[in-house]
């Protein structure tokens, strides 16, 4: 019986390392540790934005700029603080940033204002393109949630994504957009019931209660 | 409970962050009401149908992307709030910080030890333990604390806590001004607070009150912010008095 020859699996040294030590290493310079952190983060990050703004390049440009902040400021980070809620709080300033520049462009000047000029039709973003390769129900289902999610009102959204799609709790969740907890959980809990009535019809729930 | 109060209750109990007792409750009101049921069970599906949404993936280049804009340094200049951010860092602040404490501490007990030098109150507290009540000096501190208005010269538009006899008073080190300049208020027996009709003859005591004592000495009057009128007595001539005290100027015109 041959002998097979020993392979040494390329292990990753920081693949153990909570984000909070991976940034640590990244702020002494560790190139390593700020690519171990865009891997871990990107996917999320993206996520994230592109749900705020349903515009997938420049979601991917924005995401980027959020990994360009780390990098920029990664010896102003403290672990004292999760390294999650710091770059997400980043990602959602850009993003606000971004929602402000276009309504500015469009000559007003409030986020709600623009929800209000739309007349509840959703914001002035390009749909949302489902990926091709997926089941046509779930795409559809899909494509109804992003649009349910771009007409209910930015203070919302914002707050469900980060909690619903990201996973975030509560706290966190507070703590990224600067509210208290039971603002969050109002919020939170105001636009699933939006969600909910913009899905119903799409649901095909039966009535068996 | 109301279908109102059942609803703001409906992601905590999808949840299973509710309490026993509001559990209880929402889940009573729940069998007894056909609509919230429908509700809580809709917003369950969409609880579900929200966490199945799939992962929006970066394209394949996204990190090298990164990676080119920062060996290229193009993308690592700060923006101006992460440059003031980095500039104002806690360890630049903390002297700037506590050398202001240090001044602020330091002026603050310069004050409280020598309040009649930079305080208008500390000032007439001062003027009024060392000065006679009824001076021209007094009179316009007085005239600060707003209680009482200068006779023959009004407080005018600005009002008498601000007007110029009241800057006047509480700039002047209060020793030097009521030293140097005439007292003529020795002669009337009003606290400075208190004002009588500058044209009546101030009473020497309360038994020669119903009569003007011929010998009486007259309230002296402010005429501007550099001179007052010395009234006098009815025998004697009245005199415009500069408030600076310098004794070269003592008197200007005499009647």
């Amino acid at each position: 019986m041959p002998i097979e020859p020993l392979r040494l699996k390329k292990l990753d040294p920081l693949a153990d390392l909570s984000d909070e030590d991976v940034m640590e290493r990244c702020a002494t310079g560790s190139e390593a540790g700020f690519r171990t952190l865009v891997q871990r983060y990107r996917s999320r990050i993206m996520n994230l934005v592109c749900r705020f703004i349903n515009d997938r390049d420049r979601a991917e440009e924005i995401a980027q700029e959020v990994f360009l902040r780390v990098f920029r400021n990664r010896e102003r980070y403290r672990k004292s603080g999760k390294f999650s809620t710091w770059i997400f709080t980043i990602a959602v300033n850009l993003t606000k940033n971004e929602i402000r520049s276009r309504v500015r462009h469009r000559g007003t000047y409030s986020l709600d204002a623009m929800e209000e000029e739309t007349g509840g039709q959703g914001l002035p973003f390009p749909d949302w393109k489902p990926l091709p390769d997926q089941d046509l129900n779930a795409r559809e289902i899909q494509h109804k949630v992003a649009e349910a999610l771009r007409k209910i009102p930015p203070r919302y959204r914002e707050a469900v994504v980060l909690r619903d799609v990201e996973g975030l709790s509560y706290e966190e969740v507070g703590e990224i957009l600067r509210i208290p907890g039971g603002t969050v959980r109002s919020r939170i809990n105001r636009a699933r019931l939006m969600l909910k009535d913009r899905l119903k019809p799409h649901l095909n729930l039966e009535d068996d209660v | 409970m109301n279908c109102r109060s059942a609803e703001s209750l409906y992601s905590a109990f999808l949840e299973d962050e509710l309490s026993q007792e509001e559990r209880r409750s929402l889940e009573a009101h729940l069998m007894g009401c056909r609509r919230c049921a429908l509700s809580v069970k809709e917003l369950k599906v969409t609880l579900e149908v929200m966490s199945d949404l799939p992962a929006i993936e970066t394209s394949p280049h996204f990190e090298e992307e990164i990676f080119d804009r920062i060996r290229s340094g193009e993308a690592l200049r700060p923006t101006l709030i992460e440059w003031l951010g980095g500039f104002f860092t806690a360890d630049r602040l903390r002297p700037v910080f506590l050398t202001g404490a240090a001044v602020s501490a330091l002026w603050i007990a310069v004050i409280v030890t020598h309040p009649e030098a930079y305080l208008p109150g500390g000032a007439v507290a001062k003027r009024g333990a060392g000065t006679p009540a009824n001076s021209p000096d007094n009179r316009s501190l007085a005239s600060t604390d707003g209680a009482s208005v200068t006779p023959g010269a009004s407080a005018g538009p600005i009002g008498p806590a601000f007007g110029p006899r009241a800057a006047l008073a509480s700039t002047e080190p209060a020793g030097v001004s009521s030293s140097s300049r005439r007292a003529p208020a020795n002669r009337a027996g009003t606290s400075g607070d208190q004002w009588v009709d500058s044209q009546m003859p101030v009473a020497s005591s309360a038994s020669d009150s119903a009569l003007p004592d011929p010998g009486a000495r007259f309230q002296d009057e402010y005429i501007l912010d550099q001179f007052y009128l010395d009234r006098g007595n009815n025998r004697g001539a009245q005199s415009i008095v500069p408030v600076s005290g310098n004794s070269s100027d003592d008197v200007y015109i005499t009647f």
